[in-house]
């Protein structure tokens, strides 16, 4: 099969997510092409995409509705909004997108940045509307209670992997997150104590988590149905606690019930 | 209308990030308010000294939400949180 790309930057809160696919890509690939911490550059996914010609691409990092950011909030793929942010000076890579499957795992860019994609060429994109939240690790580890809203949303990748369409992994994706929402409603997971609120984070990332483009979308051929398994917890990367508050964006609403 | 058709109204207006009107919706009904606002605070309270963040590493302490909630202030996570409540209540409903 050719080698799919995962794009995993570290800095800037974002360890958890690329910690978790760092863990998930070697189950359901057999031969990942990982960019992970400091080789997780717009320089480097560029060179990697143009190089390898990945049909599926797995990025995360802080996202606005025109931009999405890798290593050290460097914009990876964006669009000329100078007006929104100085992250969307110019358009960025947007002539790399074509032909491809995309998940693109950063807040907001299913607002404008996906749908931008799939005008330009882009075969279907995976991507959030709104914000992505989850807990805080407590520790230096990643527990199932920060993890949970990332095993249901990687079923994108595991279900794409087993030869699904795009439409189809939506519908795993969704079928996943209403798994873990009966395990802390109903299941072993409301033993936990903060149960309730990580049910209500699990049903808000199903919410804003959208799929974008032809639902027929495919990247390998139909095979097993492919799994992962986390050894929880799991080691963040040194200095991967340090959260800024970075990129605020502009479209959080505040009123007044 | 019925509650679960209220709740319904207001999901949509949320999806559609129309916060204003959700809320003002949701207050029309001042019971099923109280209800959903109780929903959010218990669920927030289920972590006293947790902090919800997102992939943009925004940070938000849940004691401080709470007291947000408390003097209807919604703002960001907020109404993340408020569609979810909204969601189960309505399901609890039959709608």
């Amino acid at each position: 099969m050719t080698p799919l790309l995962y794009i995993l930057p570290t800095t800037h809160g974002v360890d958890v997510p690329s910690t978790i696919m760092k863990n998930v890509a070697p189950q359901i690939d057999e031969s990942p092409i990982i960019l992970w911490d400091g080789e997780a550059t717009a320089e480097n996914a560029r060179k990697a995409i143009l190089g390898h010609n990945p049909p599926y691409i797995f990025t995360t990092g802080h996202g606005l509705p025109c931009a999405t950011t890798l290593q050290d909030l460097q914009p990876f793929i964006s669009l000329a909004e100078p007006q929104m942010s100085p992250y969307c000076k110019a358009e960025r890579n947007l002539d790399i997108v074509k032909g491809r499957v995309w998940h693109v795992h950063s807040c907001w860019c299913g607002l404008q940045l996906a749908q931008e994609m799939v005008k330009r060429g882009a075969w279907a994109v995976f991507a959030h509307d709104k914000e992505f939240l989850f807990l805080m690790p407590k520790t230096g580890k990643i527990d199932i209670i920060t993890a949970t809203p990332f095993l249901a949303e990687f079923t994108v990748d595991s279900a794409m992997l087993s030869g699904m369409t795009a439409g189809e992994a939506q519908k795993a994706r969704e079928k996943a997150y209403d798994h873990w929402l009966d395990y802390f409603l109903k299941g072993e997971g409301q033993k936990l104590d903060p149960a309730p609120l990580v049910a209500r984070i699990v049903l808000a990332d199903k919410m804003i988590s959208k799929l974008y483009g032809d639902p027929t979308a495919t990247v390998t051929k139909p095979g097993p149905r492919k799994t992962f398994q986390l050894g929880l917890p799991l080691d963040r990367p040194v200095g991967g606690s340090a959260i800024w508050l970075a990129l605020p964006v502009a479209l959080l609403m505040f009123a007044r019930g | 209308m019925t509650p679960a058709e209220l709740l319904a109204q207001v999901e949509a207006l949320l999806d559609a990030g129309r916060y204003n009107e959700a809320l003002r919706l949701l207050a029309s009904d001042r019971a099923l308010y109280q209800r959903v606002t109780q929903g959010v605070i218990r669920a927030l309270e289920s972590d006293p000294h947790g902090i919800i963040t997102d992939i943009n590493g925004n940070v938000w302490r849940t004691s401080d939400l709470i007291r947000y909630v408390r003097a209807g202030h919604w703002f960001g996570p907020l109404f993340n949180l408020l569609r979810s409540e909204v969601e189960l209540l309505r399901r609890q409903l039959g709608g």
